[in-house]
């Protein structure tokens, strides 16, 4: 793993801001936006990673700090990577991994309704638990809502 | 007595024979009382114990009740469990749907008032919010002895609701009748 986790370092450069060895089977990139989709599609090819299980894509948000994380896991090596980034809560775009793990497709859009993450070529970017007519993005810890007062429609954001 | 006098309170059978006689409006209220079909309409875990009701342990068809599967044959709509706002607007549809005259059981804490969701943000705080409800039956869920009470309390109420018809008295207020929680959690 010592190898492979140096390849990709060399491959990828300054894209990844920090990096650390959890446990023996378990490695944490921190890389910069704008290179999630190369190297998701890195860790999923690459001979010496073959990372082919997305375990988990989700968001966090502590209030200061939001960002994406992906979970994967390698049935090859049994090896498990976690991969984040952080966002700017404004403006939160990131490539859509859709194409590269059609398992994340129901994913990106829970994320995208609950926190409001945009997936850049995302095939059907719309909402899948709440209602269409939603507004507001409610599990953002910056979201504070009150009743609209009408039992069909769901709470108005207040800012 | 006379035969008017005694069709007054209803239906009476000709002695020794085979025969029934009653106002097509007794018949009627008689009729809609004892075959109320009900609206399929499980929406969380309410809905095991209306199936168990259902089932053959409590056998709802002992009451000329038996679930149908559209709007368009059914007289009255169970609502079990919770109410998400996306579904309410499917539930009112539903429930237009239905031809009068039409009854709603609000069965369990999540239809009558929210439940232990009431201060989620996507969950309708009780089905009563937009559709009349009839009847209340309290419990988490409720047994189903409490839903057939509920059940027979409605029966009781249509059949009052058309004797005071009949008999030119002010139809009574619809007062919503509810169903205490009993049994080993109540």
């Amino acid at each position: 793993m010592k190898e492979a986790i140096e390849n990709l370092l060399q491959h990828f450069g300054e894209a990844v801001t920090a990096w650390s060895q959890v446990s023996p089977d378990e490695v944490r990139f921190t890389i910069c936006p704008d290179k999630w989709q190369e190297v998701a599609q890195y860790l999923r090819d690459d001979p010496q990673w073959q990372m082919d299980y997305p375990a988990d894509l989700t968001v966090w948000d502590t209030g200061q700090e939001f960002g994406v994380y992906l979970r994967l896991w390698s049935s090859v090596y049994n090896h498990n990577v976690l991969v984040l980034t952080t966002l700017s809560r404004e403006r939160p775009v990131i490539a859509s991994l859709a194409q590269l793990y059609p398992g994340v497709n129901w994913h990106e859009r829970e994320m995208y309704d609950m926190y409001g993450v945009i997936f850049d070529g995302h095939p059907n970017l719309k909402r899948i638990l709440l209602p269409d007519d939603w507004e507001g993005f409610p599990f953002r810890k910056d979201y504070v809502a009150e009743p609209s007062g009408d039992p069909l429609r769901g709470p108005q954001p207040v800012n | 007595m006379g035969v008017k006098e005694r069709l007054e309170k209803g239906l009476i059978k000709v002695p020794g024979g085979t025969i029934l006689i009653a106002k097509i409006s007794d018949l009627m209220a008689w009729a809609r009382k004892s075959s109320l079909w009900s609206l399929t309409f499980g929406l969380s875990c309410c809905a095991i114990e209306m199936m168990a009701t259902a089932a053959s342990r409590y056998d709802l068809d002992r009451f000329g009740m038996f679930f149908r599967a559209t709007p368009r044959q059914a007289d009255v709509m169970i609502v079990a469990g919770w109410v998400s706002v996306k579904m309410a607007p499917f539930i009112k549809r539903l429930y237009e749907q239905m031809p009068e005259p039409k009854y709603v059981i609000a069965m369990g804490g999540c239809a009558s008032a929210g439940g232990p969701y009431r201060d989620s943000i996507t969950i309708v705080k009780g089905v009563d919010q937009f559709v009349p409800v009839d009847v209340y039956v309290y419990g988490c869920p409720p047994r189903p002895e409490n839903l057939i009470l509920g059940i027979l309390k409605l029966q009781e109420r249509i059949r009052e609701e058309h004797l005071a018809e009949k008999n030119g008295l002010p139809k009574p207020v619809r007062e919503p009748i509810i169903i205490p929680e009993t049994g080993a959690t109540g």
